[in-house]
């Protein structure tokens, strides 16, 4: 199978959005790491809604590698109040000089609100805008409620989606089949909103290997921090 | 809707609607603002309704009143919201009227914190609310049993009038784990000829209240109620027993932490200690026969809970000081791992030998 090339990338920001629960933490990490090995990357965990699970949680871990994470001073602490860091601006400057920024947005039209005040400092930088979707999701097992989703999370934060990342899993329990099976439901959603589907994401250690799909791959670490 | 992956508080909601639950209200507060969100998406597509209320004590009330008419109802919250609806439930309870109750426990006291714990199991288990009262409290350990307990809560909330707490915590509200919505399996609703939903001139009038004017009147119905937990306590105690039959040392555990004793009991029978695991499904109604019963067997007990010491009051009331009955915790938020625990094992090991 053809493997995504993240250097076919060209935009500098990369704004990662999807609905509720569809794995943009762990697509926006894995992202992320591919960059930092050829840019000088930045991580920004722009997600005022989730408390729990964050890309603030691989903050130590990359910064050992250069790969600079920004998140809200509250993340994971016990101050849940939704705030960005004002070291977004620094990323952003910087992406004008070629690093490569990524937003990891929080989920849905709710999460994807906030990158509303950066809206004309982005649109110069001409982003790159992911929807990313999971068809084993309960409030997406259609692609036509994936696609109503992605209207509203368009709406919610002024950007157009210009490609889609197909991430169905099922955690810990996805096998190849799984992510074979979610083939048709990313074609409907492709067909849907006109868009492409950049690539198809996977858990390295999945069961039965490497799946067989009409777009191109992406392997992934599993990045979703263990509670116990 | 086959296989979906699934936070466990969408699994409650998920759940809850799947069981005939068409009224939802709750006020926001993390770890368990998905509830809420989950419901405000879906039930207006299934021809329910889901109301964020002023406050907790709104929230409860409306429980309260959708309860009396006979509905399937529920409210969520976390540890200082559950606190504020305490006035409530005890209404609820002293009108004897069903209905299901989340506590996704996030540290205490006060505002504590954000991050999961265990810390309410004794407001959970012995007064949530004033009077002579007792709910019926399920500690569901996994996503897939966050989804069947729910629906299970709202059978046994029915079948005796009674309110059902479900003691979950940060880690099972924010976790995902697939779950089989199409395993689940559900209790139809009940008639509810006691409901106040208007008699229409055809039957005498219900009326549902917890004031009595006089004490006589008071007393035979904290009686009555009270026969009714003695049939609950004889009939529902749920457990899962995991390698007691042969365990020297008995762990006691309940809810996220179980899962990591599991882990530990593992992990010592592999270094040759004869560890087990009883982990209570009910905490009220709680298995203490099951336990007096492995006092018999086993040489020590360990009860491990995220909070500073609170189940293994109920552990030592059920062991009648047999055997010794030790403690470990975390509490504030933090998580124990399996080794740590497999720790305490060891050192009680250690000291029998």
């Amino acid at each position: 199978m053809e493997r995504f090339n993240t250097e076919n990338i060209k935009q500098n920001v990369i704004i990662v959005t999807g609905h509720f629960g569809c794995g943009k933490t762990n697509v926006s990490v894995n992202l992320a790491e591919e960059l930092g090995k050829y840019y000088k990357t930045y991580l920004i965990d722009y997600d005022n809604v989730n408390p729990y699970f964050r890309s603030a949680d691989v903050k130590e871990e990359f910064e050992k590698k250069g790969i600079e994470v920004i998140a809200s001073d509250f993340a994971n602490s016990n101050v849940d109040i939704p705030s960005v860091s004002p070291l977004v601006y620094t990323a952003l400057t910087k992406a004008q000089d070629g690093a490569r920024v990524i937003f990891d947005v929080g989920g849905d039209m709710l999460g994807a609100v906030s990158l509303g005040f950066l809206h004309d400092r982005l649109t110069e930088l001409q982003p790159l805008v992911l929807y990313v979707f999971s068809a084993y999701r309960p409030l997406t097992d259609s692609p036509e409620k994936a696609y109503e989703i992605m209207r509203e999370i368009e709406s919610a934060c002024g950007f157009k989606v210009n490609a889609l990342v197909n991430n169905s899993n099922l955690g810990a329990d996805t096998d190849i089949k799984d992510i074979e099976d979610s083939v048709s439901y990313a074609n409907k959603l492709s067909q849907l909103c006109g868009l492409p589907v950049l690539f198809t994401s996977y858990i390295e250690d999945i069961a039965g290997g490497e799946p067989s799909v009409d777009t191109a791959l992406f392997k992934m670490k599993n990045r979703t921090k263990k509670l116990f | 809707m086959a296989k979906v992956l699934i936070k466990g508080n969408e699994a409650v909601a998920e759940a809850a609607i799947r069981s005939g639950c068409r009224y939802y209200f709750g006020y926001p507060i993390t770890p368990q603002t998905e509830i809420a969100e989950y419901m405000a998406k879906k039930m207006p597509k299934v021809g329910g309704l889901c109301l964020q209320a002023e406050s907790e004590v709104a929230a409860i009330n409306m429980v309260y009143g959708a309860a009396a008419s006979g509905v399937r109802v529920m409210t969520s919250s976390s540890s200082p919201g559950i606190s504020l609806k305490s006035e409530g439930v005890s209404y609820i309870v002293g009108c004897d009227l069903p209905c299901v109750i989340l506590n996704v426990q996030r540290g205490g006291p006060g505002l504590g914190g954000i991050q999961p714990s265990q810390s309410d199991y004794y407001q959970a288990t012995k007064a949530l609310g004033h009077g002579d009262m007792q709910l019926f409290v399920l500690a569901p350990s996994s996503v897939q049993e966050m989804a069947q307990l729910t629906a299970d809560a709202f059978g046994i909330a029915d079948k005796y009038r009674m309110p059902v707490l479900l003691l979950a915590d940060g880690a099972l509200g924010q976790m995902m784990e697939p779950v089989d919505f199409d395993m689940l399996h559900f209790t139809p609703e009940p008639e509810k000829p006691w409901a106040v939903n208007g008699h229409g001139g055809k039957r005498k009038k219900n009326i549902i209240t917890s004031l009595f004017l006089k004490p006589e009147e008071l007393e035979a119905n904290v009686l009555e109620r009270d026969k009714k937990y003695k049939t609950v306590n004889e009939n529902e105690v749920r457990y899962e027993s995991y390698m007691c039959d042969d365990a020297d040392i008995i762990i006691v555990s309940f809810g996220i932490t179980a899962r990591i004793s599991k882990a530990a009991v593992n992990d010592a029978r592999e270094k040759g200690i004869k560890a087990g695991l009883l982990r209570p499904v009910t905490l009220s109604p709680f298995p203490s026969e099951i336990l007096k019963k492995l006092s018999d067997t086993a040489s020590a007990f360990l009860s491990v809970e995220l909070n500073m010491g609170q189940m293994v009051n109920d552990v030592k009331l059920a062991v009648e000081c047999k055997k010794p009955v030790y403690f470990y915790g975390r509490t504030g938020g933090s998580l124990m791992s399996s080794a740590d625990v497999l720790d305490q094992i060891e050192k009680i090991a250690g000291g029998l030998k």
